[in-house]
């Protein structure tokens, strides 16, 4: 009898004692610290240029998970890489610009510019142009990032290799994206970036083309003047400012632009709205074009308010 | 051939020519006759195998040998 109490004793303390092991090796709930370097974000977007389904690179948002610029750029990245490990997050209609082999071997942020080393960057099937605007484009997207070093292997960029263009070693977004060049003259040659409308599924995103121009007009009166004429130079590519919008005036304030505008901003006259894909046409063209930070919008001399 | 490798003096001719300079200016800024500078242009129209100045200047734009 006492032989059995005790063998009843030991096998409560045993299963006690598995039932703490079990819970300690998997507990009940996980704890996060949300104060390391590699934070996770939730629900937080990010820009990247992808392209649409006319090859264009587009401006367009994707959730991303990490807020350390190395770990946000890389991520970034890695979304542009053809079937690559974030191709869960590109949105419909849209697709990847770098080879599916990208290997993106390091990454260095330094004050405002940021080195990328590559390999396999290159695939002579895909459009080699298009790959460095979009790399360029996207990193400078980031906050306080605006030069972009692209090493192959720990090489200098220095020329394409299928077209052998030259390439400065420090890339900015003067390279350009979605290049046009429209010139019948040496004379007043211009370029600047227009953001013009695409439309997929309904949704609306913004495609950004830097068109080499004749022009002897100043470069936001160009812009505007594009972005008047209703339609861009392709069909797909749209511009909602009125055609008959007219820029009065603009003044210029260190980092900051003022333009007014006539009536015709507005979208409808009796409530005195603007489009928002009107103020942002203009904004992100302006922006890209001028290397301006802050653009306030007038009508006859009084300011929108947004 | 390499179509992106201009001379030194071709490369400087038409960043002045995108300037809105005429070959007279250059002439003077280079200190080079007109004939020399219209020389190098037509160079490069042929080192290009464009027809004209303007397909000349788009070719080299996109090739980055010249910048605005």
């Amino acid at each position: 009898m006492i032989k059995r109490f005790s063998l009843k004793r030991v096998s409560k303390v045993l299963l006690l004692f598995i039932t703490v092991l079990l819970l300690y090796v998997f507990p009940a709930k996980k704890v996060y610290n949300l104060n390391t370097k590699e934070s996770i974000s939730i629900n937080k977007y990010h820009t990247i240029y992808l392209l649409d389904k006319n090859n264009m690179l587009s401006k367009v948002k994707i959730i991303v998970t990490y807020n350390s610029i190395d770990k946000l750029s890389e991520e970034l990245l890695e979304s542009l890489i053809i079937n690559g490990k974030y191709t869960d997050k590109i949105p419909s209609g849209f697709k990847g610009v770098l080879p599916k082999n990208t290997k993106i071997n390091s990454i260095n942020v330094k004050y405002d510019l940021i080195e990328v080393d590559f390999s396999n960057l290159f695939d002579e099937r895909l459009d080699e142009e298009k790959e460095v605007e979009s790399i360029i484009y996207t990193l400078t997207s980031l906050n306080k990032i605006n030069k972009v070093k692209i090493t192959i292997d720990s090489k200098d960029l220095l020329t394409l290799p299928k077209s052998q263009k030259k390439l400065d070693s420090i890339l900015t977004r003067k390279y350009g994206i979605n290049k046009e060049y429209d010139i019948d003259s040496i004379k007043n040659i211009q370029n600047v970036t227009i953001y013009y409308v695409g439309i997929y599924d309904n949704k609306k995103y913004y495609v950004p083309v830097t068109k080499y121009i004749n022009s002897d007009k100043d470069k936001i009166n160009i812009i505007v003047e594009e972005l008047t004429s209703r339609m861009g130079y392709n069909t797909d590519l749209i511009s909602y400012l009125n055609s008959n919008a007219r820029l009065i005036d603009y003044k210029l304030e260190d980092d900051k632009v003022f333009l007014n505008f006539d009536n015709y901003l507005f979208d409808n006259q009796s409530t005195s709205k603007v489009l928002e894909e009107v103020l942002y046409s203009i904004e992100y063209s302006v922006k890209d074009t001028l290397d301006i930070k802050n653009v306030v919008f007038l009508v006859n001399n009084k300011e929108i308010k947004r | 051939m390499n179509k992106g490798i201009l001379t030194k003096r071709e490369r400087e001719v038409f960043e002045y020519l995108i300037k809105n300079n005429t070959t007279k200016d250059i002439s003077n800024i280079l200190n080079i006759s007109e004939k020399t500078v219209r020389n190098h242009i037509s160079n490069v129209i042929q080192k290009l195998g464009v027809k004209g100045r303007s397909a000349a200047v788009i070719e080299l734009l996109k090739l980055n040998e010249i910048s605005l």
